[in-house]
């Protein structure tokens, strides 16, 4: 028999510390706003409505509060009491919404404890707006106090159905990431792509006022280029794939030269999407394919894009992780999909060597192909279709030669400004300087 | 307009009391902060106008010019004062170079844009090391021909898409400013700027804040802005707070302010000064009555507004 007990239980203090250490703030409005889309399509299904029109999430963030209310259904008195509020969800939670996003039943904890230290929570449903409650939560005092346990208070609602989140005496940090304009904008940027499909659904995100445009992914389509596609049933997870990648910009010219690749790169790559939620975005590490067995991604690749759209009605069998902002690439559903997905990419890593020395026409062909949004991109085949892109006759063999020479930066900045375009690749002016002089200077 | 009206450009009127405005609310506040103790910062070129400033009204003994080792001998040939130190070599290694311990008065004054990525970076870099109490401005040129319009492969951009290829996540947003043009750019800039400064600042994990309260606007030839402030404390921010002229001086708020000085020869000026101040506007007609020439009425008020920065020049043979 033991002589000595050591206790155990976890402060309240340390708890919130742990559960709110690795989440960044952009990730705890994404976990809210999760919470809402998941209402939302809950909502409709029992609505029987045929897509996510009229369901809307406000968001309000400033120095002093953050917001967010929505109008999908909100939460009913037994969900609340037996499983919003419990830390972790519940073995015996009922099966959620299909097509659910939510999944762990800790999202809106972390994510208000992470914001502020007065928090306001209202919710009513149209079922039983009777059983429409308020809990208020004051962080300091709650850690104080020794129950884990919120107070639910009932409320009239009058005509509101939703839920409403209001935090107030925001964690300084907080404050200060949410009065920052650079924050607020990069947050509407990020959740019109984390959230496009959702938008593209008819729901309706603003955020301090202001909607958030879907970001709208696409591929280029036209005679000579065409995407890979391909949709099965993984059978062993009952987990829907599908897969489509291609040429979504224009391969850089001059992959060599640094100065034109560090910018604006962060679209190309892969895209795991789980049940419509953007989970991994542009990757280029071997979370998704790159390096091991598979090249590594380099620069010269830019303009690529795959997205790969896992759905199911269970949420726990899609390749994610708790953030539901991380892929877990261990999970074999996804370790099947990683073989179509390098069959997605392969041609177009091959297409970007042989276009280098067809540029011109290359460019052409590209450029006539339009960019055509995924969602307007059918597929019909049971089979994978593969990725067309432009093949190149042999041109005639002219003996070329290669010249290459280095010249101060300050002095080729001023050459491309006289050329008319200030952020030229060095490439580029090399060529068009060659070419003036042949021109000017030079016979045929 | 016609060839008079135009201005010599290396005299820069607009410049000139661009540069006595800010000396004259440092000095305002120098009655809360002991400036002497302070090191300057600045960009002198081979004229240290600034520096002479710095120096001779608020009293600063220790000053460094950031000058291209290029032209850097020339510059100490040129140094007014023997405490002025030239650091040869581009503006971000002296930055690595400062002991930023010392409270300090930094202008960056660059005449290029955001086009070079300097003016973000360097402005990001001295925001995230600088200390309580001390001083940032930065200039930059606001023409809208320095957006890039094409991409690196030559596809079009628009402005909005030519100003985050520059500046990445500090660049305006479509939500926030609808288009971008000759009339908002140099607020656009300026918001982008001091927004960046901000971040930088609160990111370096120093604490404080930055207050944004010396902007100014003008335009000698090519837009160019000015935005600067004071790193602060809450010990620094109480005595900025209470300072006389902090809380008086037209010169100084969060807003650009508009410096625009009209072109005149000496004769015309003084026969305005005589005229002024005045409790009454100068008056167009009133004008052309008195001293028998005309000049439009918005540059009659500019120039009641500043007749007494107005810079004066004259050639003198040596």
């Amino acid at each position: 028999m033991a002589q000595w007990t050591a206790k155990a239980d976890p402060t309240k203090d340390f708890f919130i510390d742990m559960i709110t250490r690795d989440i960044g703030l952009d990730e705890c409005i994404f976990d809210l706003l999760d919470n809402s889309i998941d209402g939302a399509s809950r909502h409709s299904q029992q609505q029987n409505r045929p897509d996510l029109a009229g369901y809307f999430a406000d968001i309000l963030l400033t120095e002093t509060e953050f917001e967010i209310k929505d109008n999908c259904g909100g939460m009913s008195l037994l969900d609340a009491r037996e499983y919003a509020f419990h830390f972790g969800r519940r073995s015996d939670a009922p099966k959620d919404a299909e097509n659910s996003i939510g999944l762990y039943g800790i999202g809106m904890k972390r994510a208000i404890f992470k914001i502020g230290k007065k928090i306001v929570i209202k919710s009513a449903t149209s079922a039983a707006p009777h059983e429409a409650f308020q809990v208020d939560i004051d962080v300091a005092e709650w850690a104080a106090s020794p129950e884990w346990e919120f107070q639910l208070e009932q409320i009239d609602p009058e005509d509101f159905v939703g839920t409403e989140i209001s935090v107030k005496e925001l964690r300084k940090a907080t404050a200060s990431e949410f009065s920052d304009q650079i924050f607020v904008s990069k947050l509407r940027k990020d959740v019109g792509k984390y959230y496009s499909f959702f938008l593209q659904h008819g729901f309706e995100i603003k955020i301090n006022g202001i909607p958030v445009k879907q970001h709208v992914y696409g591929v280029r389509e036209g005679e000579d280029i065409a995407p890979y596609t391909h949709e099965y049933t993984d059978s062993e997870a009952g987990v829907k794939v599908r897969i489509i990648s291609g040429v979504a910009g224009t391969p850089p010219e001059d992959s060599g030269d640094p100065s034109t690749l560090s910018k604006d790169t962060e679209s190309w790559g892969w895209y795991i999407i789980c049940n419509d939620r953007v989970v991994l975005a542009g990757d280029k590490t071997e979370k998704t394919i790159w390096g091991d067995d598979f090249p590594s991604w380099h620069p010269q690749y830019n303009g690529f894009v795959g997205l790969v759209f896992f759905s199911s009605e269970k949420p726990g069998e899609l390749p994610w992780t708790t953030t539901k902002r991380q892929i877990d690439e261990t999970l074999p559903v996804f370790r099947r999909a990683t073989s179509f997905m390098k069959d997605a990419t392969r041609k177009y890593l091959d297409y970007t060597n042989t276009r280098k020395t067809n540029l011109d026409k290359a460019k052409s062909v590209e450029s006539s192909a339009a960019i055509r949004p995924i969602a307007e991109i059918k597929i019909s085949s049971d089979r994978p279709v593969l990725m067309k892109l432009p093949v190149f006759d042999d041109a005639p063999k002219i003996k070329m030669g290669t010249v290459s020479y280095q010249q101060p930066v300050s002095v080729l900045s001023k050459v491309a400004q006289s050329l008319g375009n200030s952020q030229m690749s060095y490439k580029q002016i090399g060529q068009k300087t060659f070419e003036y002089y042949v021109e000017n200077e030079v016979g045929e | 307009m016609a060839s008079f009206e135009a201005i010599n450009y290396s005299l820069r009127p607009n410049k000139c009391v661009e540069r006595k405005i800010i000396f004259e609310t440092l000095v305002g506040l120098s009655s809360s902060f002991d400036f002497s103790k302070y090191q300057y910062l600045g960009m002198g070129s081979m004229w240290f106008v600034d520096f002479v400033l710095a120096h001779k009204s608020l009293g600063i003994e220790e000053l460094v010019s950031f000058e291209l080792a290029e032209y850097s001998p020339r510059a100490v040939f040129n140094r007014p004062y023997k405490n002025i130190k030239v650091f040869p070599g581009p503006v971000s290694e002296g930055i690595e170079e400062t002991d930023w311990a010392k409270p300090t008065i930094i202008w960056l004054d660059y005449d290029c844009g955001p086009d070079n990525p300097a003016v973000f970076e360097d402005s990001a870099t001295v925001a995230a090391k600088i200390s309580s109490g001390s001083i940032l401005m930065v200039t930059a040129n606001a023409h809208l021909g320095r957006i890039p319009n094409k991409d690196t492969e030559d596809n079009p951009l628009n402005r909005h898409e030519g100003l985050a290829l520059l500046l990445g996540d500090a660049a305006p947003s479509a939500e926030e400013f609808k288009h971008i043009n000759q009339k908002n750019y140099h607020n656009v800039l300026a918001t982008c700027l001091t927004r960046h400064i901000e971040r930088a600042h609160r990111r370096s994990g120093r604490g404080g804040k930055f207050i944004s309260f010396l902007n100014y606007y003008y335009k000698d030839n090519a837009p160019m802005i000015t935005v600067g402030g004071m790193f602060v404390n809450e010990d620094s921010e109480a005595k900025l707070r209470q300072n006389r002229c902090f809380l008086n001086s037209e010169y100084i708020g969060p807003a650009l302010y508009p410096i625009q000085v009209p072109p005149l020869t000496h004769r015309e000026r003084i026969s305005l000064d005589a005229l002024l101040p005045s409790t009454e506007k100068l008056n167009e007609e009133e004008v052309f009555k008195r001293l028998g020439f005309k000049l439009d009425q918005s540059q009659l008020d500019d120039y009641s507004k500043f007749y007494k920065l107005y810079p004066s020049y004259g050639e003198v043979v040596l």
